[in-house]
């Protein structure tokens, strides 16, 4: 054996010590980072080699020859990021509807003094208080005010709910748009990761950015993550493939006839299964929400201004006119008939023609609790009580369903940050550890250095 | 279990967050004294507030209507008590005039007099407030009773009546349908034309025989009236009760589903400050250890 061989063994100590505090350096560096993985220098003894004075007379013995970094491993658990992946879809969906349903309920501002329901209960009692005042003008005057007021109060919500679909639709294609960027981002770092494996380096940091960018697709859309012995990700959404190596599909916008947007791939042509995501959730409130409770707002407005024409249409006014509809359609909105604003008195409240007689305006009056056919059986009041109750037990749901996945998310997240995450004491800890390793191997060779120094002394 | 401090700052931040959360809608329903803010906060809770909100609109115009009406029915009221009392004079007057003992001078006094008295049942029957006439049935606009110049009165309005239109469909008639009253069995104006002209032909025995029984008939013809509309006068003011009662046990139900319970409210809110002040602190103690600040 020879002095040099424990010379160079301290040497790579100090150097395998260096690493090792790099690493925790650059650990501590990113310990507020959330995407990052906690990196661990694995220590290992080099190869021995065999040394004559330790033979046993046959064979030589083995002579240790100090210790060298295998690699520098990161820490993370692939079944973890795989359950995170989903439940951001979820999460993000439930964001999403959410958002919207919110919006909605306050469109509707029920319960509130000025809401449509007080609206039309006004309306029906302005109706009453004519049958029992037939003759009187200014009851008249109210009737058509009150009328003017609902209407002026359906459309305006009609409006809005347009409104809405066009910001839906915007968000729906912002995200497209995102999500293509972040595919391609996926199938850059493919390349980088490929090629860095191909020469023998750990692209650590390239593959947090992959997993960082990987949630964000999953915000959008649900997608399964296969990797590759290559160390590239392949990436589905429901078997059609999304991500391979270096290559990736990208996604455009459809418009329905409706307006109700859809994304398909843009070579292709097919339909992207949207899974769960922002996506999804945005099609779904467009689709199932605005669609549906914008049609059962029309139902009701038509099915009401029908039911009161017909009524209206058979009665007489003061002057004793007749046959002349409440509202009327003017370019596909309802309007108060311009007729009987004109002239109130034309505004039919008896059935006989009498001027005292307010049978027709009692009519319709009951019309507000009243079954009509159109409305599947529902009153008018009970059909938009039940629009209200049902949209807001839909954002009940989807809030319960947010604060539940978030609950998961959040103890996902605590999962992985338990594996992957950085704990600043244990690197101080390391720290201190590697120091003192550091500072022996500087001692050794200290030893070494005197020895061989006595030696040329003596000589 | 490896804890890191980035678990450390999560969990802290969600137990503020949730506690922030708590007592910012706390401090909403005390701020706006509901308890629901959104529909979404309690489905049924909103869906029953609407309904009883709609209930208590029809209630509150039942109320109004009934109020709008009760002049009217108390006017007509009045017309029918006084129309009794013209009837009962004349009939005395026709007792007086029937007795054998009286002059021809003395029975053409008695016929002026009840002249005067069918003018004033004329005017009481066509009774007016406001621009309704009370006995013209639903013709409200239209005068009712108009005398030709041979005395005899034809009535214009119609069988049917104008009503206070109650909301569980109840009907308060608001005028009359002034035939019933006047002209139903026993034509009223007829009987005193007939009288008149017996006492101008000084026919006492006709005054007797005739003309007393008939106004005797009449004048059980307009009490029977009066006393099913003052029936209807008195149960309408009953009614008015009972909407009031209504109107305030629904706000007495309204007010539990939509209104905020302060007391509750503030217990939750100070309760919720006090968790926040610990959580606040347990976190400011907790975050900044580290073995940083104890190596050398």
């Amino acid at each position: 054996m020879s002095l040099s061989v424990t010379l160079q063994a301290a040497l790579q100590s100090l150097l395998a010590h260096q690493t090792a505090l790099a690493v925790a350096a650059q650990n501590i560096a990113n310990a507020q980072n959330p995407d990052y993985s906690r990196q661990v220098a694995r220590l290992k003894a080099s190869i021995p080699i065999p040394d004559p004075s330790l033979s046993d007379g046959v064979t030589w013995g083995q002579l240790g020859t100090g210790v060298t970094v295998s690699e520098i491993s990161r820490q993370y658990d692939a079944l973890l990021l795989t359950a995170l992946r989903m439940s951001s879809s979820r999460v993000a969906h439930q964001r999403t509807l959410l958002n919207g349903l919110e919006r909605l309920n306050a469109l509707l501002s029920e319960p509130s003094e000025s809401s449509l329901n007080n609206l039309l209960a006004e309306f029906f009692e302005a109706w009453r208080d004519l049958a029992s005042n037939p003759e009187n003008i200014g009851n008249r005057a109210i009737v058509i005010e009150k009328a003017r007021l609902v209407l002026s109060r359906f459309q305006n919500l009609r409006s809005q709910l347009d409104y809405e679909k066009i910001l839906v639709r915007m968000q729906f294609e912002t995200e497209v748009e995102q999500l293509n960027g972040w595919l391609e981002h996926v199938a850059r770092l493919n390349e980088q990761i490929v090629a860095a494996k191909t020469a023998g380096l750990q692209p650590n940091d390239l593959m947090d950015e992959r997993d960082a960018v990987l949630r964000q697709i999953a915000e959008r859309i649900s997608i399964q993550v296969f990797e590759q012995p290559n160390g590239s990700v392949t990436v589905t959404a429901s078997g059609h493939e999304l991500i391979s190596g270096a290559h990736f599909r990208s996604i455009k916008v459809v418009l329905s006839p409706e307006g109700i947007p859809s994304a398909v791939f843009s070579d292709t042509g097919e339909n992207l299964p949207l899974g769960e995501g922002i996506l999804a959730a945005l099609r779904e409130f467009f689709e199932q929400v605005l669609e549906t409770v914008q049609s059962q707002l029309k139902a009701l407005i038509d099915n009401l201004a029908q039911a009161v024409n017909s009524l209206h249409q058979s009665g007489y006014g003061l002057d004793g006119s007749t046959g002349e509809p409440f509202f009327v359609l003017v370019n596909g909105e309802w309007q108060v008939n311009p007729v009987l604003i004109e002239d109130p008195r034309k505004l039919a409240a008896s059935s006989t023609g009498s001027a005292g007689n307010g049978e027709v305006a009692e009519s319709i009056a009951k019309l507000a609790e009243e079954p009509l056919a159109g409305l599947n059986g529902q009153s008018v009041l009970g059909a938009y009580r039940n629009l209200v109750g049902l949209v807001a037990a839909r954002t009940q749901g989807v809030q319960n369903a947010h604060s539940a996945f978030s609950e998961v998310q959040k103890f996902l997240q605590n999962r992985r940050d338990m594996v992957s995450g950085v704990s600043i004491d244990e690197e101080l800890v390391d720290l201190m550890r590697f120091q003192q390793a550091y500072l022996a191997a500087a001692r050794v060779i200290q030893a070494v250095d005197n020895l061989v120094n006595e030696l040329l002394n003596r000589l | 279990m490896r804890i890191t401090p980035m678990i450390l700052a999560r969990q802290a931040l969600s137990f503020i967050n949730r506690n922030a959360e708590v007592i910012n809608k706390s401090l909403e329903r005390l701020g706006t004294g509901r308890r629901i803010n959104r529909a979404y906060e309690d489905p049924p809770g909103t869906v029953l507030s609407m309904r009883l909100q709609s209930d208590i609109a029809t209630v509150e115009g039942d109320y109004r209507r009934l109020e709008q009406a009760l002049p009217y029915i108390q006017a007509a009221d009045t017309a029918l008590q006084q129309s009794i009392s013209v009837l009962q004079r004349a009939r005395e007057l026709v007792l007086q005039a029937g007795s054998d003992t009286l002059t021809e001078e003395q029975r053409s006094a008695i016929a002026n007099e009840i002249v005067g008295l069918r003018d004033e049942l004329l005017q009481i029957a066509n009774s007016k407030v406001g621009d309704r006439y009370l006995f013209a049935g639903s013709a409200i606009l239209t005068k009712p009773f108009l005398m030709d110049d041979a005395g005899n009165v034809t009535y214009y309005g119609d069988s049917d009546q104008l009503s206070a239109v109650m909301s569980n469909g109840e009907r308060i008639a608001v005028t009359l349908d002034g035939r019933r009253i006047f002209q139903d069995v026993e034509d009223v104006f007829a009987v005193l034309k007939d009288a008149i002209s017996a006492l101008k032909n000084d026919d006492a025995s006709s005054l007797r025989n005739d003309i007393l029984p008939r106004l005797d008939n009449a004048l059980s013809q307009i009490i029977r009236m009066a006393a099913v509309y003052g029936a209807q006068a008195n149960r309408s003011e009953r009614t008015m009760d009972t909407l009031l009662t209504q109107e305030t046990s629904l706000r007495a139900a309204l007010s539990p589903v939509l209104d905020a319970d302060i007391s509750e409210e503030v217990t939750t809110y100070q309760l919720r400050q006090v968790t926040m002040q610990a959580t606040l602190f347990a976190t400011s103690r907790i975050l900044p250890l580290s073995l940083v600040d104890f190596m050398a």
